[in-house]
This record gives structure tokens, sequence and C-alpha cells, in this order.
């Protein structure tokens, strides 16, 4: 009966990836899109999503006491609403940006004649590793609240803040003028 | 009557894909499959004429015919990583590493699971018919881990393929995944399911056939692959600087789950 059952899962999984492998379009990539991405998405995640002073402002602890304190109570699950909606949006901006990254990884891994077979296994878990961090938090912001899980919040801006420094040293010679020429590039690949 | 019908269709079918081989030159660029899309044509007409000449030597040679087609099927994978895997020497490799690491555990598997006591008294507790089931369910299993490992290995690469090469792999994705569950069922559910597995295992083989007639219609190779842009780094700095990323990362995540 095991057997049966271990040979029909395997059987539905078989299908079912056939099913996400036809949804899947044929974009022709390569070149220079991955790398303007991951520039771009450095950008993103550096200036736009992980200043300290930007995630302070979203999980401000300060802003739940002032309302708790001054606010009239019809208006406190408004605030509450509205502050776990720019929190969760945070996170998926994050998430999205470190999927970018990935991608830039992969495009350049899978050139790559002499890669090891270790090494990626080892790489491809730990992007599932971080990928499953910002899912975990995405959903304790959505169970407990945007105030509930302060410590967490911290450390995965901080990890994703150490991911951006190392990448922006490796992509540091692409120049903002070689950027534009590379996005141009890419962007005339993608209409033919 | 109807599985008649099906099996008259898929022969139909199996012309189709074989002979629009012809106008592309679809059989030099693709060997492979087209040597297992012949051979399977060859053998359907061949074992109908037998069936209604001598149904008694048709059984004989049915699965004769199924194991000769099932070796030539892992021609396909060989054609998935000579279309898609090729231009992507990276993800080639981790294919056939994968691929390799796959065999030989399934090899060793094959070998040294008999030596368990009493792993065989249930082969040859059954009936013929019932080994010949399992033999090929087992076949199958193993053709299907490794078309799966090597389907992953695209996924995760995000190797771009070309119609041809996307319904090959669709198609005869189909029917390794309807077999091998179907053989499961008739293997474990015994007699009674013979009937259900006579429709259920020609209709997929069908609609497999309907998507290699498709998408095998004329030649389109997969799009052209655009070299990277030069990196003042090769891949090992990349390597080096995302694991010493990925170690802190590490760290930190402990630190939250801690926490």
């Amino acid at each position: 009966m095991i057997q049966l059952i271990l040979i029909l899962a395997f059987g539905a999984l078989c299908l079912s990836s056939l099913y996400f492998l036809a949804r899947r379009t044929p974009r022709a990539e390569g070149g220079s899109g991955p790398l303007v991405e991951a520039r771009q998405a450095l950008q993103a995640l550096r200036s736009g999503l992980l200043p300290p002073e930007l995630i302070a402002r979203i999980f401000a602890r300060a802003d739940l006491e002032y309302v708790l304190s001054e606010v009239p109570e019809n208006v406190r699950p408004l605030f509450m609403e509205e502050r776990k909606k720019i929190a969760l949006s945070w996170v998926n901006q994050v998430r999205r940006q470190i999927l970018l990254l990935r991608r830039f990884y992969l495009g350049s891994a899978r050139s790559y004649a002499r890669l090891s077979f270790r090494t990626e296994i080892a790489l491809a878990l730990d992007f599932a590793a971080l990928l499953f961090a910002c899912r975990a938090l995405q959903v304790a912001l959505y169970v407990r609240g945007p105030f509930a899980v302060p410590g967490m919040v911290e450390t995965t801006a901080a990890v994703a803040a150490r991911v951006c420094k190392v990448y922006e040293e490796s992509l540091a010679f692409l120049s903002p003028a070689q950027l534009g020429a590379l996005a141009d590039r890419s962007a005339g690949a993608a209409r033919l | 009557m109807l599985t008649l019908a099906i099996w008259w269709a898929c022969i139909v079918a199996e012309a189709l894909v074989v002979f629009r081989a012809f106008p592309g030159n679809l059989l030099r660029r693709y060997p492979f499959f087209y040597t297992y899309a012949t051979s399977v044509l060859i053998c359907d007409v061949l074992l109908f004429a037998m069936y209604e000449l001598s149904p008694a030597s048709y059984a004989t040679w049915c699965w004769r015919a199924e194991f000769l087609n099932i070796l030539l099927g892992c021609g396909i994978i060989l054609e998935i990583f000579k279309h898609v895997l090729s231009p992507y020497p990276g993800a080639e490799r981790i294919a056939r590493f994968a691929g390799l690491t796959l065999f030989a555990a399934i090899f060793c598997f094959g070998v040294f699971y008999p030596m368990v006591p009493g792993a065989l008294n249930v082969q040859f507790a059954i009936g013929q018919l019932e080994r010949y089931v399992a033999l090929e369910r087992n076949l199958l299993v193993a053709q299907a881990i490794l078309f799966f490992a090597v389907l992953a290995i695209i996924s995760y690469y995000r190797t771009v393929m070309g119609k041809n090469a996307k319904g090959m792999i669709l198609g005869y994705g189909i029917w390794l995944g309807a077999s091998v569950m179907t053989l499961a069922l008739r293997f474990y559910i015994g007699r009674r399911f013979t009937h259900a597995w006579n429709v259920i295992q020609p209709l997929a083989y069908f609609t497999s056939l309907v998507i290699w007639a498709v998408s095998l219609w004329s030649y389109e190779p997969s799009p052209a692959f655009d070299a990277p842009a030069p990196l003042e780094m090769d891949h090992e700095a990349v390597v080096a600087t995302t694991r010493s990323a990925m170690e802190a990362m590490r760290s930190h995540i402990s630190k939250v789950a801690s926490a």
C-alpha cells in the first residue's frame, strides 16, 4: 500500500510539474537582462526598502503607543490594518528583490561549465532558507500584526542588507552609464 | 470496442507524427525521438495485425514491443540534453551528474534489493502477467525519476526551450506519469482494474501523440541563447560572494529562529 501511495504521489508530482512547465513563458533570457535586473534589485533594496529609518518608521512602536493613548478607539483597527498592509507589502518587495538576485546568480551559474554539484545544492538550500524566512515573516506579520515581531524584522532586514552589500561589491564595475546602456540593450532584445 | 477505436486513433496519430517529420527534415534533427516514434508506429501496426490474425501470440509480442519502446523512450531524455541543456554548460553538467547518480542508485537498488531476504517472495507468488506489469512499472518509475530530475534542473535554471522540445517533454511526461500511476494501480488492484487500465493508458498515450503532432508540425528550435554580458569577475567570484552572504544569512536566520 505504501509503495502504491508513493508511486501515485510521484506520478502526480510529475504531471503537476508538467503543468507548470507548460505555463512557463518562452522568454529568451541571458545577455545583460539579469545583470541589469540584479543591479536594479540591489538599488531598490539599498535605497528603497532597507534603510534603517524606513524600517524603523514602518514598525515604529511609538506610533502604536501614540495611537493607543491619543486616538479614538474606532480609529485604532484602521491604523493597525493599514500598518499591517504596509509591513506585508515591504516584506513582499524584499522577497521579490531577493528572487531577482537569485535569478542573476542562476543566470551566471547555468553557463559556467565547471559548476560544482555540492556548491549548487548548498546555495539552492541557502536561497530557499532565506526565501522561507521572508515567508515566515509574512505569516507572522499577518497573524500577529506589524508590532509583534520587531526582532524578526530587524534580523531579516540586517540579513538582506548584508546580502546587498556583498552583491553590490560584485556588481560595482557596472556604472550608472553602463547600466543605462545595458538596460536599453535588453529592452531592445525583449522587443525583438 | 472503445479500446480498438483508441488503438486506431493512436496508429493514425503516430503515422501523422512520423510523416510530418519529412517536410521539415526533423528526422535528422531529432534522431532519437523519431527512432522511438517510428518504432512505436511499426510495433502498433504489426501488433494490430497480430491481434486480428493470431491473438494467441499477441500477448507475448505485445510485452516485448512494450519493453523495446520503453528502452527507446530514453532517447527523448537524450534529445532534451541535446536541445535544451547543451547551450547551458553549467545546467547540463548538473543534469549529467544528477542523471548518473540516479542511474547508479537505481542500478544498485536493482542489484542489491533481491538479496534482501523475502524481497522476491511476492514476485514469485504472482502470475506472469502481474510480473510483466511489475517489471514495466519498475522500469517506468526509474525512467520517470530521471525525467523528473532533468525537468527540475530545467525549471531551476530557467533554461529556454523551443516549441519542439517543449512538446516532446510535455507529451512524454504525460504518458510517463499516467503510465506509472495506472500500472501501480493495476498491480495493486489486480484484474478488476484491467478494463480501466486498457482505456486510461491508451488515452494518455493518444493525448501525448496529439501534443507531439502539434508541437512537431514544423521545425522550431530553442531560441538562441544570448551569451552573458562580459563580467569583470568570473563565476567562481560570484559563488564565493554568494556563499559568504549565505553564511552570514544562515547565522542570522538561526538567531531569528531562536528569538
